[in-house]
């Protein structure tokens, strides 16, 4: 894989990472487009430009550890490893069958270069914290990222983590809520609001970056102030718009979990040429 | 859904219970018989027990394996366990380079997965009529074969015998004869060409055919008789062909029993008083040279006297451990067996033959057991 820190270059990779998400999940017939086009710059930019990591060398001690706490949102993370030559890309669309690397949710049983199986939401802040921790337990450099989903921290089990992370000071971790204002099949604000989110993770103790998670510079910068920040972890609160990309998919709870038709998917498609 | 009279046995291993469960329910949906195993240990251990038409196996076993090595051991530790399976790889880690390598190890197919019901149903029809045609065929040939043999009792002369063919595959490189010759001479072979399987039998074919042709010469003796099978043994075979045959033509008039053992196992005599008398080997191979000289022996039977021939495959059958069988062995329950008569005799020995060598005999094995009235 060649790295880059051009944003141009990154927002080219982004677009074709869509038009893989897009058309794994019309081929599967089912899936969470929504919550994957939303974190697509997050995941790129962490991929081919932030991350510390080698495909050709994936048990690497000292990598940067990326985890996805919203497990169903997989496509995303599939396509940018795809991409970097984890797996491989003309495989994207057996995604969701039986025998497949591809599962519905992240599974390292099927791609051990993935470091954790996730998708039961609201572990993976926990997972990452204890990985960030035992990296700083044996002087390793290796820094971790976990992508969490704004509905994901509703989880009681995200603030015991929160807390934890805070005491022990850990951080060599990043953690990322994608921001994208829906769940399931509603607003969050609707279900159950997390406002006010930035005084939440700053009470608890966390160095919070408040962004436009769809600006790569933006995240760049985001990620690059995280490094600095000593004696307490950082969470990036990343405000995206679900479905970003395709017009209308944006903003709509539909496309949380709803796959794509075939026409659907060309109009997608079209808007992502 | 359609259930064949003969339904094939699939075995499936893959670590993934799922995996294993859709292909289990896939298959059997579809007239086979399935069995599933989670790993390679598990799949050995019944393979080399039980014969399967197919089977599929993953490629990958322990978490983070995803090179294929554990799936390209498994194939070469069936095919080195002679498991006559065709073997079906399956991975979603393949690529052209593991699929060549698993052919190369002996695999017969390769399966990407996640796999097409209708494309994984065809290869496995496909495999399973592949073993069908073959076995239809090797039934044809061992039916052929049986009909090459004489009748393996008999009791009208002077002389009770019975005889058991046991061959280590479908067909056998064994042979046994016994010829009516001219007014009051009977005459029998045991003969064993070397290797096994398909070659063996068609020299066997041969060779049953030259002692046909010339064991019914109005000449009592057996050496004319096995020099000119040797000439022309010879002449129709390759050089390391070649047969052991323990060759006799009984008088029966005055009881005199002239034999020539050329390579084979002694045979036993057991005489009255349970003395055993070993016939042994007085005479070159038949087909390896084309000169051949014996000294034909000479015996006297008496009432109830007893005589077993027996091919190398009945001391040489081995146990799990590798432990043969054993002259030993034989020669004691040939006295044990001796208040039997050979027809009720043979099939106690053939008994523990297999008992002893488990499911399947290494090599082919002919019992040829007569006594005197």
């Amino acid at each position: 894989m060649t790295k880059t820190s051009n944003p141009a270059e990154l927002a080219a990779i982004s677009k074709t990472v869509r038009r893989h998400i897009l058309e794994m999940i019309t081929a599967a017939k089912s899936g969470h487009p929504g919550g994957s086009l939303s974190a697509t710059e997050l995941v790129v930019t962490l991929f081919f430009d932030i991350m510390k990591h080698d495909p050709a060398n994936p048990k690497w001690s000292d990598r940067d550890r990326f985890i996805l706490g919203k497990g169903h949102a997989c496509p995303v993370l599939y396509s940018v490893m795809a991409e970097c030559g984890y797996t491989p890309v003309d495989k994207l669309n057996t995604f969701r069958q039986l025998g497949s690397i591809y599962q519905g949710h992240p599974d390292m049983r099927f791609i051990p270069a993935l470091e954790a199986s996730t998708g039961s939401l609201g572990q993976g802040l926990s997972v990452a914290l204890g990985m960030a921790l035992a990296a700083r337990f044996n002087g390793s450099p290796s820094r971790t990222f976990v992508v969490l989903g704004d509905g994901e921290i509703q989880e009681g089990q995200i603030w015991e983590a929160a807390m934890f992370g805070a005491f022990h000071k850990i951080d060599n971790v990043v953690a990322i809520v994608d921001w994208n204002k829906i769940q399931l099949d509603g607003f969050v604000k609707d279900i159950m609001p997390l406002d006010p989110l930035v005084d939440k993770w700053t009470s608890f103790g966390w160095h919070v970056i408040n962004i436009d998670g769809h600006n790569i510079e933006a995240v760049q910068k985001a990620f690059h102030e995280a490094e600095t920040v000593k004696g307490k972890p950082t969470v990036i609160l990343a405000n995206t718009i679900k479905g970003k990309g395709v017009s209308f998919m944006e903003n709509n709870p539909k496309w949380h979990g709803t796959a794509p038709s075939k026409d659907e998917l060309a109009l997608a498609l079209k808007e992502l040429a | 859904m359609s259930v064949g009279q003969n339904q094939a046995r699939i075995f499936v291993c893959d670590d993934q219970m799922e995996v294993r469960e859709a292909l289990r329910l896939l298959l059997k949906s579809n007239g086979y018989i399935v069995e599933c195993f989670d790993g390679p240990a598990a799949l050995i251990e019944v393979a080399v027990q039980k014969q399967a038409s197919v089977i599929l196996l993953d490629m990958n076993y322990t978490r983070d394996t995803t090179s294929g090595e554990e799936g390209l051991d498994l194939i070469a530790a069936l095919r080195e366990q002679r498991v006559p399976a065709a073997l079906i790889a399956m991975t979603a880690w393949g690529d052209v380079s593991l699929a060549v390598q698993a052919m190369q190890r002996g695999a017969s197919d390769f399966v990407e997965k996640p796999w097409n019901n209708d494309r994984l149903l065809q290869i496995v029809a496909k495999w399973t009529a592949a073993g069908q045609v073959e076995d239809r065929e090797m039934a044809g040939a061992r039916r052929v074969q049986k009909s090459l043999l004489p009748n393996s009792t008999g009791g009208e002369k002077a002389l009770r015998y019975a005889c058991r063919f046991l061959p280590a595959r479908e067909v056998s490189g064994d042979y046994y004869d016994f010829f009516e010759k001219r007014r009051g001479h009977f005459g029998f072979v045991v003969a064993d060409v070397s290797g096994k399987g398909v070659p063996a039998a068609m020299l066997m074919a041969n060779l049953q055919a030259l002692f046909r042709s010339h064991a019914y010469r109005d000449d009592a003796a057996p050496e004319p008789v096995l020099r000119a099978v040797n000439a022309q043994f010879h002449e129709s075979t390759s050089p390391e062909s070649f047969a052991t045959a323990f060759y006799a033509d009984l008088d029966e008039a005055s009881h005199e029993l002239s034999y020539i053992n050329c390579g084979h196992p002694p045979a036993l005599l057991r005489k009255r008083n349970g003395e055993v008398k070993m016939l042994e080997s007085s005479a070159l191979v038949l087909g390896a040279f084309p000169f051949w000289s014996a000294e034909t022996g000479r015996v006297k039977m008496d009432e109830g006297d007893r005589l077993l021939v027996y091919s190398d495959g009945a001391v040489e059958a081995q146990s799990a451990t590798g432990e043969e069988f054993g002259e030993d062995r034989l020669l004691e329950l040939f006295q044990n067996t001796a208040h039997l008569s050979p027809q009720e005799a043979l099939p106690e020995i053939e008994a523990e033959i297999q008992k002893h060598s488990g499911v399947s005999l290494f090599d082919d094995c002919t019992l040829f057991m007569a006594s005197l009235r």
